[in-house]
């Protein structure tokens, strides 16, 4: 057997077994899922039929005329950016912080990662309680000012529900970004303090490189995941948050969570149609990150 | 094996074997369950341990057992024993379970009966529907006690029964009466709308008209309730209080509760059926909260076409405007009811325990279920504060709604069902326990199981039953306002076998009848809108909700009339 | 060369890093201790005195919620309570299992798909990121059913497999890194006689080692902290997770009030903290020794 049909049977066995697994358990049991976005349901004999594009471009219609559907997008579009452009930015900048060995670094590292080992349950109980409970009462306690709680007010929730989706996102990052910047080899960095390269150089031309794959990985991810992303809005507001922090992938949760067999169509069907949005984005971003990064021996 | 793939075994290893060394502790699996009998026959039974809890079910538990003691079911086993699940889930999960389970009767809430049906879950319990009781010694049927709504309902298609109405959940207003008759917050019996100063006075005729019944001096209009309010805060009081979390679901279904009692019944149901002529249906609000009828004096007969137009009911915009009205006001209730972190098993306790501390809140927003629901909290209170606050010593009411307009005083009052319960028994039971299951269910049906479950949880089933004035007497106070305004209310229960309703039913609840479009935006609840901005008014939200379900009602809707 | 070498001077920038980090852990850490301290409180105490030391500590609150912290399953024919230690063991089954699953499928198809540049291995990859932007709507029904179908439902091996899946982020993590890798190993590999099946547990795996381990760790936090899954494919082997959504829906008494949540939340949460706190230096300080060069 050549070396090309030996690889191409490893391959084929190698691969086989998780492929049939994604056949049965996703594309098996999605497949009516998103089969349901081209049906309609018939009530008398409770089952469903085709009708081909009709809910997809009722939805298409109902996109343009309708401020929850375009509302759910822009909130999602400004979650998005907002949790990016704080997020990973300042995972990189902790993690570099604790690679640099900076004062307290293990101790940080530690205290960066404690979230994410915590019960989403618990972590959502406890930023509610003390931001609605403690919060207030410590203000009326201490400067007589009676204020209602920022997860309540409608000028502060947005703010608020941001706050704790980046406060509790660090872990995973710096985990990730830490290993990669360890993979840079001490003598290169070593060499460069020598040169006198100032940190910000250092982490530009001889750090960054390395994280830049997983940093693409993350970029990419939320990208795809921009309309999908539910803000933990589901935690604190049920199926009741306001317009004002409403999510498309909360949307789209929230009614499906109350929604019975006859309404799935149309919701499948956004999910299509916002699907056939971003995957294009998705592939781009995938594609330019691809094309635009850091190069490791421009130093 | 490498160092990580060491650390992962190590770690997993190490994780699972510290985990039962906790086990050492005494605690018995068993601890509060019933152990299983192998001599009899075990029919399981799940009950949805909500507000009403289990008590009920137990209570017959003891005495079906009792009455089937010597039935034979299978061979070898004498007897029937009732095994109540203590699993807590509603029917919008539980559907998905429901065969995977060992239980075979069901008791629950949230159940879309026709989604039930459609996948087969449900057994056909015509016969035990239709057959007089007489083995139990009644001469009625279980659909003797339906109403023509339920009926056209539950018996699918005019001809089978798979499920039948279970307790009954009407959402309103309640109130402290000892708070109410202490600061003598009722209404005098004259024309200026001014309270008595000592109980000992006359008091107004109330909202059913009539002098000497129990809503004699609470608010007979939505002015007079605006002046108690008013009357409470000057005296130092919290008006009112609802659930921080989730309020705009919890006030809704009161504005639900408002609209139909301004509507009457038959309008009312006209949103589910979608049949019938509409009336006082109102042309756009202008500014000023003047209206024309749209159709005059006549009406619109209504199909489920053109049922959209219902929304710019009279009614519909009468009760936004007492809401708009309610939640503007900021010293009419504590601010945390708008916090996410205040649940509602913290307002009801807010609600109890501000008389002992002295501050007190006088009303509440609740369901009928609410006092069985807090009986604990009772406890714990009078355990703390003194037995004056016991459950025995409390007096809680309903409050009849008050009408939106002094002309409507006297009109019959009108309540709504909003709990889709349902009790069923499960398409998977074993044949030979089908019989038996359908005997329980009619056992759980009988005149004097009904006034148990009522005498047990002061709440009502959605059948119709009457109470013995013995059992009557065993009610709390709570429990006879509950039952009083059960038995002279018409009631709603929101729902039909109309096509468009049965294939939306999740649309067309209550909680998803709030949309609005104003100007070029959608808001879903206007509780939230009004809330959010003190401009922001009842007009224009009304106007909004004819716009956004003429915009929603051919997209949504159009796939069943076109 | 010393790690130690490495230690940078403190420059404006770090000061700033620094206090940014000073702030974020008295934020992370003021509520959880406000937490445990309203943990220790009577419901009473605690609605009047919201964040005052209690008036009296009520440790009992622990052991009351200890013994209350329960889920009642169905057991043959009859019923059982299942109690937190029995539900944490539950946890680190299902969390340690789904997570090596979770993170060796990911591994092997990122290696197949990175190294073997075959169309299919494109196309996979694409079919992956279509698959991460699509919501799926109602398909709980047929999840439900396929898992009853295969016998996997209400055993937890049956959720190893479940979650045996290459759709998550992982995948990309490991196509990355194996991409990374030179291809002299694999080549030199094969000139001493190595299979591919060799190659991959021999070589490939142990150098992307450091990052499995953190994927695992990372997949095991998720799983332990996950209920929903438990709650609706495994309704008669209760996680802590799931024990704790159970816990915090109880509305009848004493553990309705917002103490007893607290209470029910810091007790699940004290055990994971101590594993982390003994094991933390191996966990956290290992995977950022080393990595791929």
């Amino acid at each position: 057997m050549t070396e090309k049909k030996k690889d191409l049977l490893f391959y084929i066995v190698a691969i086989s077994l998780p492929v049939l697994q994604f056949c049965i358990f996703y594309i098996g049991v999605n497949f009516n899922s998103l089969l349901l976005a081209f049906q309609e349901y018939d009530v008398a004999s409770g089952s469903y039929r085709l009708c081909g594009f009709t809910n997809l471009s009722n939805v298409w219609e109902e996109f343009f005329n309708t401020f929850l559907l375009k509302n759910g997008f822009f909130n999602s579009l400004k979650v998005w950016a907002l949790t990016t452009v704080i997020s990973l930015p300042l995972s990189l900048l902790f993690s570099f912080f604790i690679y640099k060995k900076f004062p307290l670094k293990n101790f940080f590292k530690v205290a960066l990662f404690l979230p994410s080992v915590i019960s989403g349950m618990v972590t959502v109980v406890i930023y509610l309680y003390f931001v609605e409970r403690a919060i207030p009462g410590m203000a009326e306690k201490l400067f007589g000012y009676e204020m209602v709680g920022w997860l309540g007010n409608v000028d502060t929730q947005f703010g608020a529900v941001l706050f704790y989706n980046i406060f509790y996102s660090f872990g995973g990052y710096i985990l990730l970004f830490v290993g990669a910047m360890n993979s840079v080899d001490p003598s290169v960095s070593e060499a460069g303090a020598l040169d006198g390269v100032s940190g910000l150089r250092e982490f530009w031309y001889i750090v960054f490189p390395k994280v830049y794959p997983t940093f693409c990985t993350f970029l990419v991810l939320s990208v795809a995941g921009i309309f999908t992303n539910q803000f933990s809005l589901y935690s604190f507001y049920g199926i009741e948050a306001s317009n004002n922090v409403m999510t498309f992938g909360y949307y789209l949760y929230a009614i499906t969570s109350v929604a019975t067999t006859a309404e799935y169509p149309r919701i499948a069907a956004i999910g299509v149609l916002m699907t056939l949005f971003v995957i294009p984005i998705t592939l781009l971003v995938k594609y330019v990150l691809g094309k635009i990064g850091p190069k490791e021996d421009a130093v | 094996m490498n160092r990580p793939f060491r650390k992962i075994a190590v770690f997993t290893v190490a994780l699972a074997m510290t985990c039962p060394l906790f086990l050492a502790g005494c605690m018995d699996s068993q601890q509060g369950l019933e152990k299983l009998d192998p001599t009899r026959t075990q029919l399981y039974v799940q009950n949805y341990k909500g507000g009403y809890g289990s008590d009920w079910l137990y209570a017959v538990k003891v005495r079906f057992e009792k009455e089937y003691a010597d039935r034979e079911y299978e061979s070898g086993k004498k007897g029937v024993q009732i095994m109540i699940s203590p699993a807590k889930e509603d029917g919008i999960s539980l559907i998905n379970k429901v065969s995977d389970t060992t239980n075979e009767v069901f008791f629950n809430e949230s159940v879309y009966y026709y989604e039930y049906l459609k996948k087969d879950l449900l057994l056909d319990i015509t016969d035990a529907v239709e057959e007089k009781m007489t083995m139990f010694g009644e001469q009625e049927s279980i659909e003797d006690k339906l109403s023509e709504e339920q009926i056209s309902y539950y018996k699918v298609d005019g001809k089978k029964y798979y499920g039948i109405p279970h307790y009954a959940g009407y959402n309103s207003i309640m109130y402290n009466v000892n708070v109410f008759d202490e600061y003598c917050l009722y209404f005098a019996d004259t024309n200026d709308h001014s309270f008595i100063s000592d109980l000992s006075q006359d008091k107004s005729a109330g909202p059913d008209g009539e002098y000497g019944t129990s809503d004699d001096g609470l608010p007979s209009t939505y002015d007079e309730f605006f002046l108690l309010c008013d009357y409470m805060v000057e005296l130092g009081l919290t008006p009112i209080v609802w659930p921080g979390q989730y309020y705009n679901s919890y006030i809704e279904k009161v504005i639900n509760a408002f609209y139909a009692d301004d509507v009457g019944l038959d309008q009312m149901m006209l949103n589910y059926t979608f049949k019938g002529r509409a009336k006082n249906i109102l042309d756009t609000v202008a500014e000023d909260g003047s209206y024309e009828y749209l159709y005059g004096e006549e009406g619109v007969d209504i199909t489920s076409k053109n049922a959209y137009l219902l929304w710019a009911s009279e009614g519909r915009y009468n009760s936004l405007s007492f809401f708009e009205k309610l939640v503007k006001n900021t010293s009419y209730y504590p601010k945390l009811c708008f916090s996410p972190s205040y649940l509602y098993t913290d307002s009801p306790k807010d609600f109890l325990e501000s008389v002992p501390k002295g501050e007190p809140i006088c009303m509440l927003v609740e369901g009928c279920w609410w006092e069985n629901e807090q009986k604990d909290v009772i406890k714990q209170i009078a355990d703390y504060y003194g037995q004056e606050y016991s459950l025995e010593n409390s007096r809680f009411a309903m409050m009849p709604i008050p009408k939106s307009s002094e002309e409507k005083i006297g009109m019959a009052s009108t309540i709504v069902d909003t709990h889709y319960s349902l009790g069923f028994i499960s398409a998977s039971i074993a044949p030979f326990k089908q019989e038996l299951a359908k005997e329980f269910l009619m056992f759980c049906c009988t005149d004097r199981s009904l006034a148990e479950f009522t005498v047990t949880t002061n709440t009502v089933k959605a059948l119709d039953y009457d109470l013995t004035q013995e059992e009557y007497a065993q009610l709390t106070y709570f429990g006879k306002s509950v039952y009083d305004l059960h038995k002279k209310s018409d009631i709603v229960y929101p729902f039909s076998a109309e096509e468009v309703y049965l294939g939306n039913q999740s649309a067309l609840s209550v909680h998803e009848t709030f949309g609005s479009k104003i100007g070029t935006k959608e808001e879903l609840h206007p509780i939230g809108y009004f809330h959010e901005n003190q401009a922001n008014n009842a007009i224009d939200y009304f106007n909004g909700m004819l716009v956004y379900n003429m915009e929603r009602w051919d997209r949504v809707f159009g796939g069943y009339f076109d | 060369m010393k790690k130690g070498a490495l230690r940078s001077k403190i420059t404006p920038l770090s000061a700033v890093v620094f206090g940014v980090l000073i702030v974020y852990v008295v934020l992370l850490f003021v509520p959880l201790l406000w937490a445990l301290i309203s943990s220790l409180k009577a419901d009473m105490d605690f609605r009047n005195n919201l964040f005052g030391l209690p008036k009296k500590w009520l440790f009992q609150n622990y052991s009351d919620t200890f013994l209350g912290f329960y889920v009642t399953v169905e057991s043959g024919k009859a019923f059982r309570n299942v109690f937190m230690p029995e539900q944490f063991l539950y946890s680190v089954l299902y969390a340690g299992g789904c997570a090596f699953t979770a993170t060796f499928v990911p591994c092997l198809v990122g290696y197949l798909t990175s190294r073997f540049k075959y169309k299919f291995s494109g196309i996979l990859t694409v079919v992956v990121i279509v698959c991460l932007t699509l919501p799926v709507v109602g398909s709980l029904p047929s999840e439900i059913r396929m898992a009853r179908f295969f016998g996997l439902y209400d055993h937890i091996w049956g959720m190893w497999i479940m979650k045996a899946n290459f759709l998550n982020m992982y995948l990309l993590v490991f196509q990355a890194i194996f991409s990374g890798v030179q291809g002299e190993f694999t080549e030199a590999a094969k000139i001493d006689g190595a299979g591919n099946t060799r190659i991959f547990f021999a070589i490939m795996l142990p150098l992307v080692s450091q990052t499995f381990l953190t994927v695992y760790i990372l997949n095991f936090i998720g799983f332990w902290n996950d209920y929903q899954t438990p709650l609706i494919f495994m309704p008669n082997i209760p996680t802590v997770s799931y024990g704790l959504y159970i816990f915090n829906r109880r509305t009848e008494g004493q553990f309705s009030t917002i103490p007893m949540k607290l209470t029910g939340s810091v007790l699940v949460f004290l055990p994971v903290l101590a594993v982390f706190c003994v094991f933390q230096k191996r966990l956290v300080g290992n995977i950022t020794i080393g990595g791929l060069k």
